[in-house]
């Protein structure tokens, strides 16, 4: 049983993007960051954005060498990692395009924590600050 | 012969880069050449630095980003030594003139970074502001060799975190880089950021920077294996 259904990102420190559907998370305040599977990604994917554990069990059963169990212990290990914390919020459905994704995955949940880039990332002070000024986003950020 | 360069990329830095180029004016060990890029700025950055007691050499470019702006600067130098420095902080005085004694004692490291202490932009300090490792811009002096192998400081798509990037890739190719205990740099802050929310040009610099490593390490895997 997961301990919780619904869950949110654990904090204002932890940021994260998808790169071509790549869950890339950051811990800004450890400087660790995290890689995921094609599986871990999706179910990264939707947890943060509420989406249920017991919807996500329901569809993961048929993907790759993943299972009910196999989601509960990836989820306590997202929660052990400080990325994930248990909400109180209301369990979204699981959108069709990444059940579809989900079902299509071939590799087991996984995550990676890599902790090379640490002492670099967090010497830089990011809770009293901006950034110096002068160096806005280039312009084609935006 | 251990001549160093300077190279400080400046977007719209004209409030304080004459601050910062009198910090470079009083190191104990003179620049042969300081080297400002200005990265498409759209204040007046010539007139600023009229009166720097030191050889500069003013480049423009179109704004590309500190990284693409750092590159270009370190290819202007000829120097054995190249040092770095963001327009708004400052180096102590004998900042140089220690890293260089570090580098000549020690020939297997590549390059040397410093501690470093915030100051605040117009207000007093903090009773007792921390020093930091300082693994930036502001406090590295490496061997030009160096830059020439590890090749061009790459701004990271619509973000900030060059330097980590770039740091990170002189790790991997195996070049030896230290930290001096000593505070010998300071890094000008502007309070009151908190409540202006947070900075997503940062964090989007950031996460590219560690997807680009994690794809570095998956290619090496498939180089090895």
């Amino acid at each position: 049983m997961p301990q919780a259904n619904v869950y949110a990102v654990a904090s204002k420190d932890i940021v994260f993007e998808s790169f071509d559907g790549e869950a890339v998370v950051l811990d800004l305040a450890s400087g660790k960051y995290f890689g995921f599977s094609d599986s871990g990604s999706r179910v990264w994917q939707a947890l943060c954005s509420g989406v249920g554990a017991q919807a996500l069990a329901g569809s993961i059963a048929g993907a790759a060498a993943t299972g009910a169990t196999g989601l509960d212990a990836f989820i306590a290990q997202l929660v052990e990692l400080g990325l994930l914390v248990p909400s109180d919020g209301t369990a979204q459905p699981l959108p069709d395009e990444l059940a579809a994704e989900l079902a299509a995955a071939n590799e087991p949940l996984n995550v990676s924590v890599h902790d090379d880039l640490a002492d670099l990332i967090i010497v830089d002070p990011i809770h009293e600050v901006e950034e110096p000024l002068g160096w806005p986003a280039v312009k084609q950020a935006s | 012969m251990s001549g160093y360069g300077v190279v400080i990329p400046a977007f719209n830095a004209s409030t304080t880069i004459a601050e910062t180029l009198q910090s470079v004016a009083a190191q104990t060990v003179r620049a042969e050449l300081v080297v400002i890029v200005d990265d498409g700025s759209t204040d007046d950055l010539a007139s600023a630095i009229v009166g720097a007691d030191l050889p500069v050499k003013l480049l423009r470019q179109d704004n590309a980003g500190p990284g693409s702006a750092t590159t270009r600067g370190i290819a202007a130098l000829s120097t054995p030594f190249v040092a770095t420095l963001d327009a708004d902080d400052l180096w102590l005085p004998t900042k140089i003139e220690a890293q260089l004694a570090y580098l000549e004692r020690s020939p297997q490291t590549a390059g040397v970074f410093t501690h470093q202490r915030n100051f605040r932009h117009d207000q007093p300090d903090l009773p007792d502001p921390p020093a930091t490792p300082g693994w930036s811009r502001t406090t590295m002096v490496i061997r030009r060799e160096v830059t020439e192998a590890v090749g061009p400081i790459v701004d990271p798509p619509g973000g900030r975190g060059e330097m980590i990037d770039w740091i990170a890739r002189v790790r991997e190719a195996g070049f030896a880089l230290d930290m001096l205990d000593e505070v010998l740099a300071l890094r000008r802050i502007r309070p009151g950021s908190l409540s202006y929310g947070r900075d997503a040009a940062r964090d989007r610099g950031y996460l590219e920077v560690v997807r680009a490593a994690m794809l570095r390490r998956a290619q090496n895997r498939q180089g090895s294996g």
